[in-house]
């Protein structure tokens, strides 16, 4: 399965497919939409200063799904974060939409985040009081849709997710399984083209766990988005293009794989047959 | 934003029904106490509101409307030929013993007055519900506020009695004269009032003027003109409801006692709401800082706990104001008067808007702090 081994990514400008080179074997590569280049992060200073990220490069590539495996506390965590533009990193650039934004404040990157990220978590974070249908919608709004295009557009998305007949429906009248399609039906407002989940999988059983990645991969596969999946779960490198193995804060390895969920089935198919 | 923040509040609906307890107890509060405020003072003044004078004329040395020191009638008659003066009415205020049909005394405020046959006085009693106020002019006429029949054991017009020792006798009766000395108020006319308070002497003694000032002359002018006037000094009608008022605020302390309980109250609905909305807020950390990873800005998500401050804030005022009106109807049987105009209530929704919103600052700095990376940490 494990195509290449690479220790750092080198890769072309943003939006243009990159150059082959030694650690990136696929000849004709997808356009990265985000790029990390030589990201660090350190907590603290001085004596009590913690290393949680050394020297991190990464191309995010439209249409793949990538896997971030690593024990816990080896900053995996922490790569996601300053990925999604949730964390500042110490050194290094994050390179979104064709610029660095390493440097950005929190007052300049929510719409950045609004227009490029969508986050699903092992926790669903769902508003308990809200329908499937209004935390969709919500998140939308909040993203700065328009109240009326929100609902339209949240509707479609569950549709998409294959959740129409329960929109209506609170999370605590959903299964696991559905309970993420809110959430990655949520994550799709704004239509971001990266999808990021933190142990999307991980409350979820064997099978639903699985239907749940097949949906992201088939999101990434005919929506043209970047998946990037933080998981300790082996089962699901099947779905994965490329899998960052991160061990003491150092990305070991990129592996390039050739993932063997080549579902013929629409998406929504695919959503349906999660439990 | 307001549906989502209505769902916020009513998913926990006990918690959401001690939220509106506690804003409707702080309207009510608010409302009664300061309603209660107003009905005194307005019970104070009463006597200047309800005249027809332009200006009123007491001795330069009075605090007191009540208490006020009588002077000589020829005061009287200076202020009389004051250029601007139209028409002038002595007024004579003091206290005298009521003999009560038990054979008690009890104290009471007399107010004599100029009655006259074919004129309307400048200060006459207002309200009459029974009898014939006109009877006023006769000697030994007065007229009483029924709600001071029980005090003063009388049940009904035509009672008889005695005021210092001379006859007296209810011609008429009035609703909603009250003294702010719990003193009942009894109008006589002038002479009559006099032979009830021997104790200010044979000098004809006057305690007000009441002016009617000139058509076209300006009331500033003749209020000038006499106080220029040795002892004398002139107030228009709304100076001296405004000093009465602020003498019986200041030297009794009453307004700082119930504008304090007022306060209590906005302090308990602050507590209530703010504690409320901030355990709500809590509960949904994880929501919203997930919404902040997704691009939410603090603008949004600050909206929808503002919006649920103002949700609680209007339906604790709907629910308040009508406990309110309650209390009012409550306390009137109790001869207390509050005082609810719609300049009190629109300033009372407006006390509870920003209470609501100050109750909310511990939550929106709670959001504001969230860290959107924090939606990372288990």
């Amino acid at each position: 399965m494990t195509a290449a081994l690479a220790l750092s990514e080198t890769a072309p400008p943003i939006g243009r497919a990159p150059t082959a080179t030694a650690a990136t074997t696929a000849a004709a590569a997808p356009a990265a939409l985000a790029r990390l280049v030589g990201v660090g992060k350190t907590y603290g200073a001085g004596e009590h200063a913690v290393a949680a990220l050394s020297n991190a490069t990464l191309d995010i590539r439209a249409g793949e799904v990538t896997l971030i495996e690593g024990p816990s506390g080896s900053g995996k965590t922490t790569l996601i974060s300053i990925l999604g533009l949730l964390l500042t990193p110490t050194t290094g650039e994050v390179w979104i939409e064709g610029q660095n934004v390493a440097g950005l404040g929190e007052r300049d990157l929510p719409p950045l985040r609004a227009r490029n990220f969508g986050f699903v978590f092992q926790g669903f974070n769902l508003f308990p009081a809200l329908t499937a249908l209004e935390n969709v919608e919500m998140a939308i709004t909040m993203k700065g849709g328009r109240a009326r295009d929100a609902r339209a557009e949240a509707r479609r998305l569950l549709e998409l997710v294959g959740l129409g007949p329960r929109m209506h429906h609170l999370p605590s009248d959903l299964s696991g399984g559905q309970k993420q399609r809110v959430a990655i039906a949520r994550a799709l407002g704004g239509d971001p083209p990266i999808l990021v989940g933190d142990e999307p999988t991980a409350a979820l059983d064997t099978r639903t766990a699985l239907s749940v990645m097949e949906l992201l991969r088939e999101l990434a596969s005919s929506d043209r988005r970047a998946v990037v999946v933080v998981t300790h779960d082996p089962r699901l490198e099947r779905f994965a293009d490329r899998i960052v193995r991160v061990e003491d804060g150092v990305i070991r390895a990129i592996d390039t794989t050739t993932h063997t969920t080549t579902s013929t089935s629409s998406t929504t198919d695919l959503a349906r047959s999660i439990p | 934003m307001w549906n989502l923040a209505r769902k916020l509040l009513l998913h926990d609906r006990l918690r959401f029904a001690v939220a509106i307890a506690g804003v409707s107890v702080s309207v009510m509060l608010v409302l009664v106490q300061v309603g209660l405020y107003f009905g005194f003072m307005d019970t104070a003044s009463s006597l200047i509101d309800a005249s027809q004078a332009d200006l009123w004329v007491g001795k330069k040395s009075n605090e007191s409307f009540e208490f006020a020191t009588p002077f000589d009638e020829r005061a009287f008659y200076k202020v009389t030929s004051v250029p601007g003066v139209a028409h002038a009415e002595r007024v004579l205020m003091n206290f005298a013993q009521f003999k009560l049909a038990d054979g008690g005394d009890l104290g009471v405020q007399i107010v004599g007055i100029e009655t006259a046959p074919n004129r309307r006085p400048l200060l006459a009693p207002w309200n009459v519900v029974e009898g014939d106020a006109r009877r006023l002019a006769e000697p030994g006429a007065i007229v009483l506020d029924k709600s001071e029949y029980p005090k003063l054991k009388i049940d009904r017009v035509g009672h008889a009695t005695e005021i210092a020792g001379v006859r007296a006798e209810v011609v008429a009766m009035t609703s909603g004269i009250r003294s702010f000395t719990t003193s009942p108020i009894v109008f006589a006319d002038l002479r009559t009032a006099r032979s009830y308070l021997p104790q200010l002497g044979d000098g004809e003694p006057v305690t007000y003027v009441l002016v009617r000032v000139a058509d076209g002359v300006p009331i500033d002018e003749v209020k000038a003109r006499i106080n220029a006037l040795p002892h004398l000094a002139a107030y228009t009608r709304s100076e001296m409801s405004t000093r009465t008022r602020s003498y019986w605020s200041s030297r009794t302390g009453v307004g700082a006692g119930f504008f304090t309980t007022a306060v209590l109250g906005i302090i308990v609905g602050f507590v209530v709401v703010g504690q409320i909305l901030y355990s709500g807020t809590l509960q949904y950390i994880r929501e919203y800082g997930t919404l902040k990873a997704m691009g939410a800005r603090n603008g949004a998500v600050v909206r929808v706990i503002l919006s649920q401050a103002m949700i609680s804030a209007g339906l604790g005022f709907a629910a308040g104001a009508p406990l309110a009106m309650g209390m009012r109807a409550a306390m009137k049987g109790a001869n207390l008067t509050v005082a609810l105009s719609p300049a009190l209530y629109a300033a009372t929704a407006a006390i509870t808007v920003v209470m609501c919103s100050f109750a909310a600052l511990l939550s929106i700095v709670k959001v504001l702090r969230l860290d959107p990376a924090s939606v990372f940490k288990a």
